[in-house]
């Protein structure tokens, strides 16, 4: 058998072994342990198994990943986003639509202490729905909403789908960080203007002009407190990342003592959150670790398998404008998001198409990231998986899961216009990375 | 027996929660004293070691909540007789497998050992870390073989 048709026959044992519930970090390493095996030789495979594991496990650059994750769980278990949404809450809430807008505010700059969007969807969600639903908002506004809201952490640095991508494709972190920034703020423009045009048309939605009218004494006491940690912890992590003081590991562990310092000094961790902030900390990092490790070991085959090239050989000889195939591979992603998790999705696809998008095409790497981090923020709110459709249910339990998918069609039209815009004004993405 | 397994994954957890405090906090002492000039030797080679401790301590805890992500779309979809039987073999070829990456991290350790591989800074041996992972696999396949029982009980986890 030639090593093209090994690699096709694995791909479709490891889908096989998905369908069947294998988790997919074993089903990647099973299915990589075995085609390196028939490909090169037993020992050789074994080697793979135990060094690549190993050395993902004890990797510094990969070390990164549970600084992160800690930094958005000690923020998630201190109640930071529900103290954004009351500040969110403040400033936008006396207009029609303005508590469902102030949730997107309130999850955007969550997004910037916290990389995970379903804690995102959690911790917002837990507070902003009863809100609006006080307001008599409907509840497919006011859960879609949040939900989607979710998804911003994942375009807003720090974000750790971005940092697996950098991760895989050996690209710079702080770039892609950067590269995340203007999409990010786009993304949640579009979203707030989504609400305001359904708003618009379907008053009913958010029936009155509800909510409290901004006081600016009140606001500015937000301001000085929770908002500026949120700024100087921002600005002291990833700020020292693009300024290139930090390795992103640091910029990683800076943050997450960050928020432990301010969350203690201000009286909202106490040893319970804090235990409890480690709980989800180290499941979130072994269930990515060994994600990556996995996926290592499945890379090593579709190496050996030349895939990646061969469909990149087949891709430059196609005679379809380059915008079209990438459309194509984006709609592979969008489909993939629907039933593959986040980090799995990224981690299996993109050494796939990273070549073909960046190499044959000749896209931006950088810009390539943001947009799939944009697809992946999609992908999170659509059925059949929508991972922050789930979370939501279970915030609001008495909401059915129709209701909550029959609100998202708004917020999708928005990701879908800020990917377009994207592919039109690729500076979007490419801006800010170019100047450092 | 399963009851102390999971205590023990759990226990592990904590050993692995707290080792990332420790990379945490290290990494932000390197930061800070590199700033005065006297950087702490062998930063990298400890938050790499202390990374891999802390990976393979809470696999196991992590498998008892199912936090190790698989795609449950359409396994839902199948009459519960089909996913007590799929649950049995997929569970029982994880174990299998499982083991054998206990098994070759194990030689690959003593590997590292008998060739006397150690970290360049500090002169660390790397061989305790990586039985330290194979005992986290080991712990991990333990929780595994709990879910075979359950399954065979009629249990199938959600």
């Amino acid at each position: 058998m030639n090593p093209v048709t090994v690699g096709i026959i694995s791909t479709i044992i490891f889908l096989f072994l998905l369908v069947l519930r294998m988790p997919i970090a074993i089903s990647m390493a099973l299915v990589g342990f075995f085609g390196v095996s028939y490909l090169t030789n037993p020992q050789a495979a074994y080697r793979v198994l135990a060094s690549e594991l190993y050395s993902t496990f004890s990797s510094y650059p990969l070390s990164v990943t549970p600084m992160f994750i800690m930094m958005g769980f000690f923020a998630y278990h201190a109640g930071i986003g529900n103290k954004l949404y009351q500040f969110a809450y403040k400033t936008l809430g006396g207009i029609r639509g303005g508590l469902a807008m102030a949730t997107e505010l309130a999850c955007a700059i969550f997004g910037a202490v916290c990389g995970s969007s379903p804690a995102t969807a959690a911790t917002i969600g837990s507070i902003a729905i009863p809100e609006m639903r006080k307001y008599k908002y409907k509840d497919s506004l006011a859960s879609a909403s949040v939900a989607a809201g979710g998804g911003l952490g994942i375009v807003i640095p720090p974000s750790v789908p971005l940092v697996i991508y950098g991760l895989t494709t050996e690209q710079s972190i702080s770039k892609l960080f950067l590269a995340g920034i203007l999409p990010g703020i786009l993304l949640t423009g579009l979203y707030m203007m989504a609400i305001w045009v359904v708003v618009k048309r379907n008053p009913s939605l958010a029936p009155t002009s509800s909510g409290p009218r901004p006081d600016i004494k009140e606001l500015f006491d937000t301001l000085r407190g929770v908002l500026l940690d949120v700024f100087i912890i921002f600005a002291l992590s990833v700020g020292g990342l693009f300024a290139g003081w930090f390795t992103p590991t640091e910029a990683g562990a800076v943050g997450a003592a960050g928020v432990l310092l301010v969350t203690i000094l201000r009286g909202y961790m106490d040893m319970s959150k804090f235990h409890k902030a480690l709980r989800d900390t180290t499941r979130t990092t072994a269930m990515i670790m060994l994600l990556i490790g996995g996926a290592t070991i499945f890379s090593r085959l579709i190496s050996l398998s030349r895939i990646p090239f061969e469909i990149a050989d087949w891709v430059s000889t196609l005679p379809l404008p380059t915008f079209v195939v990438l459309f194509i591979i984006l709609l592979i992603y969008l489909f993939l998001g629907m039933i593959i998790d986040t980090i799995p999705l990224i981690l299996i696809t993109v050494p796939i198409f990273y070549p073909v998008v960046v190499d044959t095409l000749g896209y931006d790497p950088f810009w390539f990231g943001a947009i799939i981090a944009i697809i992946v923020t999609m992908a999170v709110i659509t059925p059949p998986v929508g991972v922050n459709i789930y979370v939501i249910k279970g915030v609001a339990q008495d909401i059915p899961l129709e209701k909550i998918f029959s609100g998202i069609t708004p917020f999708l039209i928005a990701a879908i216009v800020c990917c377009v815009l994207m592919v039109m004004f690729p500076q979007i993405a490419t801006f800010l990375p170019s100047l450092v | 027996m399963k009851n102390i397994i999971y205590k023990f994954s759990n226990f592990l957890d904590y050993i692995a929660g707290y080792a990332l405090v420790l990379v945490m906090l290290l990494v932000v002492a390197n930061v800070v004293l590199r700033a005065f000039g006297v950087p702490i030797m062998g930063t990298v080679e400890f938050v790499g070691l202390l990374t891999a401790i802390a990976v393979g301590m809470s696999l196991a805890h992590c498998a008892t909540s199912g936090g190790h992500i698989a795609v449950s779309l359409f396994f839902s979809k199948m009459s519960k007789g089909l996913q007590q039987i799929t649950s049995i073999l997929v569970n029982t070829v994880v174990f299998i497998f499982l083991w054998v990456i206990v098994w070759r991290l194990w030689i690959y350790a003593v590997t590292l050992r008998d060739t006397g591989q150690i970290s360049l800074t500090m002169g660390i041996s790397f061989y305790p870390f990586v039985m330290a992972i194979a005992v986290g696999f080991a712990i991990y396949s333990l929780v595994v073989l709990v879910k075979i029982a359950d399954n065979f009980k009629g249990g199938v986890e959600e």
